[in-house]
C-alpha cells in the first residue's frame, strides 16, 4: 500500500526542484531577453534604418537597406578612418607584442617563486583594486609633472599625438598586466610538479622550461586570451576617452574610441545612431573572419598537452 | 593569515574608496526636509554645470510662498518642489534616450536636442502657457513675444505647439580682469601707449566709438598680439587656457568668427537662404591689411543646393590666424598648464585667481571661458580658496567680457556679433503629466512664474547671465550683481551689440544637428589642439582650409540626411 506514495515522493520532489530552479531563473532570463537580445535586436534593426525629424516635431522613421553601411564602408577609405585603424592595429599590437610577453615572462617569474615573486604578485594586481578614473588622474600627473621635473623636460601630453598615443598604450600595458599575469600565473601552477621535476632530473634550463614544458601546458589559456583580445579589436577604446573625454585629436582615435564617443557625445542625436549602429555591425562583420582564421591557426599551434 | 586578512580588507578599502573619487559633484538633492505628503509635489530636475542651483532653489520658494494656500486634491494645500541637481543625469544623448522613464516633472537640461524630445513623446505640450499673456503677474507680454524670432522659429513646430523652451544664454569668449589692467596699465591709449586710467585718452575699441564700453580694449588682432607681448613685459601672462577641455578654445573662436561675420552671413549657416559676402577661394598669403583674403569669391547665393560653400566663410579662417598667433607664442602668453591634460575648466580658473597671488607666477589677465564662470567658480568654492591670497572675489574683483578684436583697422567699428545656441539648454515638463492633470497645471504655472520679468531678473542676479528672452533688469537688480554680470547684462542692453541665436529649422539643419554644433564647426577639429602639431595637415591655417574644404564639399554636403 505504500507503494504509490515512495513513486509520488520523487516526483513531487522534482517539481518543486523545477519551480524552485525556474524561481531562481526566470527574472534573470527576463533581464537578459529584454536588456540584451532585444536590444541588440533593435541596434542590429536600426543598422537599416533612417531616423528623421520633421519640423512639426515627429520622426520618421524608413527602412533605408544597406545605405548606411555603404556610407560607412566609403569613409573606411578616407584618411581618417584609415588613420584611426592603424591605431587601432598599433593598440593591438602593443598589447599581444609587450603586455602578453611581459605578462607571460612575469607569471613565470611569480610561478618560479623567485625572489620578490609575491610582492610582484600584489603589486601587479594593485591597478585592478583602484578606478581607472583614479589612476588616470595619477597617470597624467605622473606624465605631465612628475616625468618633466624629473629629466627637464616638457609634459610627455604636451607632442605629436603619436607620442601621447604611445603614452597611453604604456599605460594601457601597465595596468592590463595585473589579470593577465594572474590568469597565467594561476594557469602555470596546474601543471604537474611531476613533470617540471621530470625536466630538473633532464637538466633543463629554465629557459627551456618555460619554452617546452610550461607555454605548451598552458597554452589553452594564451590561445583563449589572445581569441578574446581579437574578437574586441575594433572595439578598444583603449582608455582614450578616460584620458581625454570627447576632444582626443583625430590622429590619435581608435575606431573603439570613434564608436564610443560617437555614442556617448552630448551631441549625438537619434539621426546619428543608424549610422552608428551600421558602423558597430560593419567591424564586426570584419572581425569575425579575423577570428575564425586566427583561431583556425592557434589550433594548429596547440600541441593538446593534456595533464 | 591576519596579515593577510589586514592586506584584503586594505585593498577592498581602496577599491571603494577609488569608486568614490570617480564621483562628480552628482547631488541627489531632495533638501534636507522629508517629503509634504499634505502638499502637491514637484519633482525638477535640475543641470548643476556653470549655472548651479541656487538660482532654481531661490526661485522654488518663492513659488511655494506664491501657492501655499492652493487647495489641490485629496486635501493637499500649497506646492512642494523637490530639486534633483546632477550633472551627468540631465545632460546629453543618454538623458534622452533615459527621458521614457524618468519620473521628474520638470526638467531644466542641456545638451539636450529639442527635436529628439518632441520625437520621442517625451515633453508635455506647454503652448498655452507660452502663448497667453502672463497678466496674472502684472504683464501685457507672452512667453513668445519675449523671444528672438530665431528662437521662436526653432522652439515653435510647424503645427504651431511649443514644447520646450531655451533654459539660459551662453556663450564663450575671453574674460578679462579690469583690474589687472588698471595695475599693470594695460590700457590702450588713443596714441597707441599703454596706459593706466587717467594717464591719457583711451583708444575708441573694437566699436570705433568714443566714451564707450570699450575704450583702450584692443580694437585689431595687431593691437590685441602687442597687448599680449606688452603683458609679458609687465610681468603678466596673458591666457590660463583649460588644456583638457579644448572645445571651450574652440568655442571661444567660434564668437571670433560669429563676430568676423556679422549676422547676416553668419545665420546663413542655419539658415542656408541669403547671399555671402566673404567667401574664400584660396588663403593665399593670409589676412591682408583689409582683414580679407586676397582671393576671395564674388558674392554666392546659398541655398540648401550649396550651404557647403559656408565652409570658406573668411571669418572660420580669420579666427585661425588668431589662434595661431596664440599657439605660436604659448611659451610666454599662456600659463604653464594651458596645454596640459590635467588641466580643465575648474583648474585654468584656479589658476587665473590664485597665480601672482598665492604662488609667485605672474598675474593671468585673461581665461577663455563660457559666461556662467564667475557663477562656477563661486559655487565650487574657487574664489573663496584664494580670496585669503589676496584674489578677488564675485563680488569685489572686477570682470568683463572682452569684446572681440577685429582683423584689421578697416573692420573697426563694425557691429560686434555674439552667438548663442544657449548650450542646447532646455526647460520642459514631463509628457507623462498628461495623465496628472492637476499636477501638470502646476508644472505650466511654475514654468511660466520662471519666465516673467522679475523672475528672470532674479536668475541673472544669482547667475550673472541672462536667459535668452527679452527683458530688462532694473538698476535695482543690477546693484545686486556683479561687475562681470553686470556687463553681461549690459552687453545685452546695448543696442550697438547683436546677439544671433544660433538655430535653424531647415530639415537640413534639424537632422544634422551634431554636425553644425558650434564644437564642430572646424569639421569635428579642435583649432588649440590641431595647430600646435607641426607636420599635420591642419598644422597651418592653409592646410586646415584644405582639410576642411576637401572633407566638407559638395559631396559631404549632398550625404547629409534632409
Amino acid at each position: 500500500m505504500s507503494a504509490p506514495k515512495h513513486r509520488l515522493k520523487p516526483q513531487k520532489k522534482r517539481t518543486g526542484e523545477l519551480l524552485f530552479y525556474v524561481a531562481l531563473i526566470a527574472i534573470p532570463m527576463l533581464q537578459y531577453l529584454i536588456m540584451y537580445v532585444a536590444v541588440n535586436i533593435n541596434s542590429f534593426l536600426l543598422a537599416f534604418k533612417s531616423y528623421e525629424v520633421n519640423t512639426d516635431g515627429t520622426a520618421t522613421i524608413k527602412w533605408i537597406g544597406f545605405d548606411n553601411f555603404v556610407k560607412f564602408i566609403k569613409s573606411l577609405f578616407e584618411p581618417e578612418m584609415i588613420t584611426m585603424l592603424k591605431n587601432t592595429l598599433i593598440v593591438y599590437g602593443a598589447r599581444l607584442g609587450v603586455g602578453t610577453v611581459l605578462a607571460l615572462l612575469f607569471s613565470y617569474y611569480i610561478y618560479k617563486n623567485y625572489s620578490g615573486s609575491k610582492f610582484f604578485r600584489y603589486v601587479l594586481m594593485l591597478p585592478s583594486f583602484i578606478s581607472p578614473v583614479v589612476l588616470v588622474m595619477i597617470y597624467t600627473f605622473v606624465v605631465e609633472y612628475a616625468v618633466p621635473s624629473l629629466f627637464h623636460m616638457r609634459s610627455l601630453f604636451d607632442g605629436e599625438p603619436m607620442q601621447r598615443l604611445l603614452v597611453v598604450i604604456f599605460y594601457n600595458t601597465l595596468v592590463g598586466f595585473g589579470s593577465g599575469v594572474l590568469m597565467y600565473s594561476n594557469a602555470m601552477s596546474r601543471i604537474p610538479e611531476s613533470l617540471v621535476e621530470y625536466g630538473k632530473l633532464e637538466g633543463i634550463s629554465p629557459l627551456r622550461e618555460f619554452f617546452s614544458v610550461t607555454l605548451p601546458c598552458i597554452y589553452p589559456t594564451i590561445e583563449t586570451f589572445l581569441i578574446i583580445g581579437l574578437s574586441n579589436i575594433f572595439m578598444d577604446q583603449a582608455n582614450l576617452y578616460t584620458f581625454f573625454g570627447g576632444a582626443t585629436h583625430q590622429s590619435m582615435q581608435t575606431t573603439g574610441y570613434w564608436l564610443y564617443n560617437m555614442v556617448l557625445d552630448n551631441r549625438a542625436t537619434m539621426s546619428d545612431y543608424p549610422y552608428i549602429s551600421a558602423a558597430g555591425l560593419v567591424l564586426s562583420a570584419i572581425t569575425i573572419p579575423i577570428v575564425m582564421i586566427a583561431r583556425h591557426f592557434l589550433d594548429k599551434l596547440d600541441r593538446e598537452v593534456e595533464f | 593569515m591576519k596579515k593577510k586578512r589586514i592586506a584584503a580588507f586594505m585593498l577592498a578599502a581602496a577599491s571603494m574608496v577609488s569608486m568614490l573619487a570617480g564621483c562628480t559633484r552628482e547631488t541627489v538633492n531632495p533638501g534636507d526636509e522629508p517629503e509634504d505628503s499634505t502638499k502637491l509635489t514637484l519633482y525638477v530636475s535640475n543641470y548643476e554645470g556653470g549655472f548651479g542651483k541656487v538660482w532654481l532653489e531661490k526661485a522654488a520658494e518663492r513659488f511655494e510662498e506664491l501657492h501655499k494656500d492652493d487647495v489641490f486634491a485629496d486635501g493637499k494645500v500649497g506646492v512642494d518642489i523637490r530639486i534633483n541637481s546632477s550633472i551627468n543625469g540631465t545632460a546629453g544623448s543618454s538623458f534622452v534616450q533615459g527621458l521614457g522613464s524618468n519620473t521628474n516633472d520638470i526638467f531644466f537640461s542641456e545638451d539636450t536636442f529639442y527635436y529628439d524630445v518632441t520625437a520621442g513623446g517625451y515633453a508635455l505640450d506647454i503652448t498655452d502657457i507660452v502663448t497667453e499673456k502672463l497678466s496674472a503677474y502684472g504683464e501685457d507680454k507672452t512667453i513668445e513675444d519675449k523671444m528672438d524670432s530665431s528662437l521662436v522659429n526653432f522652439f515653435k513646430t510647424s503645427d504651431n505647439k511649443y514644447y520646450a523652451l531655451p533654459h539660459y544664454e551662453t556663450y564663450y569668449g575671453i574674460v578679462y580682469n579690469v583690474d589687472v589692467f588698471d595695475q599693470k596699465g594695460l590700457w590702450l591709449s588713443a596714441d597707441g601707449d599703454f596706459v593706466r586710467p587717467g594717464e591719457a585718452t583711451l583708444s575708441n575699441g573694437p566699436d570705433g566709438q568714443p566714451n564707450t564700453y570699450d575704450d583702450g580694449l584692443p580694437a585689431t588682432y595687431e593691437e590685441f598680439y602687442a597687448l599680449c607681448d606688452y603683458m609679458v613685459s609687465v610681468g603678466v601672462t596673458p591666457f590660463a587656457l583649460p588644456g583638457s577641455i579644448v572645445s571651450m578654445e574652440t568655442l571661444m573662436l567660434y564668437q571670433l568668427y560669429a563676430d568676423y561675420e556679422g549676422r547676416d552671413n553668419f545665420m546663413l549657416n542655419y539658415t542656408y537662404n541669403g547671399v555671402a559676402t566673404d567667401l574664400v577661394n584660396s588663403i593665399g598669403s593670409g589676412l591682408n591689411a583689409e582683414g580679407k583674403f586676397d582671393d576671395m569669391l564674388p558674392a554666392t547665393t546659398i541655398d540648401s543646393t550649396n550651404g557647403y560653400l559656408l565652409q570658406q566663410q573668411a571669418g572660420k579662417y580669420a579666427a585661425l590666424t588668431f589662434a595661431k598667433k596664440i599657439i605660436d607664442n604659448a611659451s610666454t602668453w599662456c600659463t604653464n598648464g594651458s596645454f596640459l591634460n590635467s588641466e580643465d575648466h575648474l583648474s585654468s580658473k584656479h589658476t587665473y585667481l590664485k597665480n601672482g597671488r598665492a604662488t609667485s607666477d605672474n598675474l593671468v589677465a585673461f581665461i577663455t571661458d563660457g559666461v556662467w564662470w564667475e557663477n562656477e567658480a563661486e559655487e565650487n568654492n574657487i574664489f573663496a580658496t584664494w580670496a585669503p591670497y589676496g584674489a578677488p572675489t564675485r563680488e569685489t574683483g572686477r570682470f568683463a567680457f572682452m569684446p572681440m578684436p577685429k582683423a584689421s583697422k578697416a573692420q573697426v567699428g563694425e557691429k560686434r556679433t555674439i552667438a548663442t545656441n544657449c548650450n542646447l539648454s532646455l526647460a520642459f515638463i514631463n509628457a507623462k503629466l498628461a495623465d496628472n492633470p492637476e499636477k501638470a497645471t502646476v508644472a505650466k504655472q511654475f514654468l511660466q512664474f520662471l519666465h516673467t520679468d522679475e523672475e528672470m531678473q532674479n536668475f541673472s542676479v544669482q547667475t550673472g547671465t541672462m536667459k535668452p528672452f527679452n527683458y530688462t533688469v532694473s538698476e535695482e537688480n543690477k546693484a545686486k550683481m556683479s561687475y562681470f554680470g553686470r556687463s553681461v547684462v549690459e552687453t545685452r542692453e546695448n543696442k550697438n551689440i547683436d546677439t544671433v541665436y544660433a538655430y535653424g529649422n531647415s530639415s537640413k539643419f534639424l537632422n544634422n544637428f551634431a554636425t553644425f554644433y558650434p564644437d564642430y564647426t572646424w569639421a569635428n577639429h579642435h583649432p588649440f589642439a590641431d595647430l600646435r602639431v607641426p607636420g599635420e595637415q591642419t598644422s597651418t591655417v592653409e592646410g586646415f582650409f584644405s582639410f576642411i574644404t576637401a572633407k566638407r564639399g559638395q559631396e559631404w554636403w549632398n550625404g547629409l540626411k534632409g
